[in-house]
């Protein structure tokens, strides 16, 4: 069962044409990574999969559904994006900004229900911010920040959550917190996690299913022991990586690597 | 300094007490000018006891002016805590986007052309400004547009920064062919004059503000989703694209009936979000009124100043405003870089 399926998928700015007929499936309850050098779409295919984008051509279903056909507001109840290094505004509280997780299952001038408080407690507590939630997010460091914003993304209370790097500057132990946050996440709310991530290693140890692009094509997709192997990684990021099996978690780990050619791989950012 | 928490129930009375202190700048407004009536005295004419001087001082000259600086202050507020939010920028206002100086060169043209011609211009000048305006924003739009990518705030403003000065240039061209009542007429509006306190402008201007704000404040959610940046709200749901484009035709409309009637109030636009924001935080479902209720009294209290000293000659409202404000915003600036 997939929870997103896109169908020929054609993303591109202006004339350059960044992913051209792109078919790939995110696993319902599962946590896939997307990995790819910089530029390669990695990101433009998840603000499509999220309509953050506006596709060229071609189809994305989520659960079955042709995105395009479903109002925005219903597709927030059941998928949320956090965007790269979103900001919060100044002087906004952790449970003000985690209230606004609720704002597409609110009508009106959106008064907040008993059920609405309910749900975002929870949310502050799953994410262990409840002692927090008077603070000012832009008081917080950069690792509890963005355990608030996945916690608006949980109030809003979706089967899907797709993430844009977001580990992105975060020191090693934070960057294990928010990932082992979502880790736990999948395992014990069932949600399913999207995201792009940077580190191969990491995203080797959290996901249950990978997905290598370049150039806007998929490479390769499946388990991570199938696409964190030297010849993925060559064709994907023109490095030569030596992987190992990490014996405490069985999952491959490069454990260190050489440039293929003079050049790394990848486009201009984008 | 200790943080204070922007609770809804804190933010509610601040609110009250804001309305307090209108409606208390504005029977001091009425007590203030070269004839002074007594608070006794204001409330016997306001109860229709008055003497027929009384009644004209009060109906004919100033209440319509109090009422004319209530609503342009709330229209330059919202205006201003609507464009600061949308673009995420606390530079942004009617003023440094050249909204104003859009709306205001139209307001010129009709000046030159007909203004001796005696057309009556009660909806004209108004409709004309939100003409300009608009085409002002329009025009700050296309420039900035870069297909494929999300717009900048900080080429927006470098934009309206960059136009503004090409409407004064037209301005300045167009005043050539004024005379010398004309000439005037144009300079004071540019300070920000408050010209048009008659009743037959107040009737289309106060429904024109209080609908838009309104509109707004029944909006504040949408501000508050959108306030977190164009991908967060779209990932809770809201039509970006629609709802930007609604609320930004909305903050010119506001912005340009007071520019209009009012003057060029180039600072109220940019300060009273910040003012407000101090006040009670960011929700814009407090931020919105406190915003246009902290216009309307900056404005208030600038106008009661003006007529008070009394510097022989008239001076503009807006001159005063900008005295006062300049300080405050030099604050705010610093304040920002520590």
């Amino acid at each position: 069962m997939n929870s997103i399926t896109t169908e020929d998928l054609d993303i591109a700015y202006e004339d350059a044409m960044i992913v051209k007929s792109l078919d790939i499936n995110i696993p319902k309850g599962k946590v896939t990574t997307i990995i790819g050098p910089n530029g390669c779409g990695k990101s433009t295919v998840l603000k499509a999969v999220g309509r953050i984008l506006k596709p060229k051509n071609g189809m994305v279903y989520l659960n079955g559904d042709d995105i395009r056909k479903l109002p925005t507001k219903e597709i927030a109840k059941k998928m949320a994006i956090l965007p790269q290094t979103p900001t919060a505004p100044s002087g906004l509280t952790v449970s003000e900004l985690v209230a606004y997780g609720r704002f597409p299952h609110q009508k009106g001038f959106g008064k907040l229900t008993p059920e609405d408080k309910k749900i975002i407690q929870w949310a502050l507590s799953v994410t262990k911010l409840t002692e927090f939630e008077n603070r000012e997010v832009d008081t917080l460091s950069g690792g509890q920040r963005q355990r608030v914003w996945i916690s608006m993304a949980l109030a809003q209370q979706t089967d899907l959550i797709l993430l844009d790097e977001p580990t992105t500057y975060l020191d090693l132990a934070h960057q294990l917190e928010v990932l082992e946050l979502l880790y736990d996440l999948n395992r014990r709310q069932g949600c399913t996690i999207a995201m792009v991530l940077h580190d191969l290693n990491l995203a080797a140890r959290f996901s249950d299913y990978m997905i290598a692009i370049r150039s806007g094509k998929v490479i390769k997709h499946g388990a991570p022991e199938e696409v964190m192997v030297p010849e993925v990684l060559k064709e994907a990021f023109s490095i030569d990586a030596q992987i190992v099996l990490e014996p405490k978690t069985g999952r491959p780990v490069c454990l260190t690597y050489d440039l293929l050619s003079a050049e790394p791989a990848g486009e201009k950012e984008v | 300094m200790k943080k204070k928490r922007f609770t809804y129930g804190r933010g509610i009375t601040i609110l009250i007490l804001m309305a307090l202190i209108m409606v208390l700048a504005a029977i001091i407004s009425i007590n203030t000018g070269k004839m002074s009536l007594s608070v006794s005295e204001v409330f016997r004419v306001l109860l229709g006891e008055g003497t027929d001087k009384q009644n004209l001082i009060v109906f004919e000259f100033r209440l319509p002016r109090i009422i004319l600086a209530i609503l342009v202050g709330f229209g330059m507020g919202a205006s201003g805590c609507i464009m600061q939010s949308l673009l995420r920028n606390d530079m942004a206002s009617p003023g440094t986007l050249g909204i104003s100086s859009g709306s205001g060169l139209f307001v010129l043209i009709f000046v030159v052309m007909f203004a001796s011609k005696g057309v009556s211009s009660a909806f004209v000048l108004p409709l004309l400004a939100f003409v300009g305006g608009l085409t002002a924003a329009g025009l700050i739009f296309i420039l900035s547009y870069r297909r494929g990518r999300d717009i900048s705030p900080t080429g927006l403003i470098l934009t309206g920064v960059a136009l503004s000065s090409g409407y004064s240039a037209l301005t300045t061209l167009l005043t050539l062919k004024l005379d010398q009542n004309q000439m005037d007429f144009i300079q004071r509006w540019g300070a920000g004059s408050l010209w048009g306190d008659d009743w037959k402008y107040l009737a289309v201007l106060a429904p024109w503000t209080l609908i838009l704000i309104l509109y707004v404040i029944y909006k504040s959610r949408i501000i508050n989703t959108l306030h977190l940046g164009n991908e967060t709200a779209s990932g809770l749901g809201v039509a970006v694209k629609p709802e930007f484009i609604g609320l930004s035709i909305a903050a010119v409309a506001l912005a340009s009936g007071g520019v209009a009637l009012g003057g060029n109030f180039f600072f109220v636009g940019m300060i009273t979000p910040h003012m407000a924001r101090k006040l009670v935080g960011p929700n814009h479902k407090l931020l919105m009124p406190a915003s246009c209720l902290s216009g309307a009294i900056l404005i208030l209290v600038a106008d009661t100043i003006t007529r008070t000293i009394s510097l022989g000659t008239d001076v503009p409202t807006g001159i005063v405003i900008t005295v006062l404000s300049t300080p405050y915003f030099l604050y705010l600036l610093g304040k920002s870089n520590g």
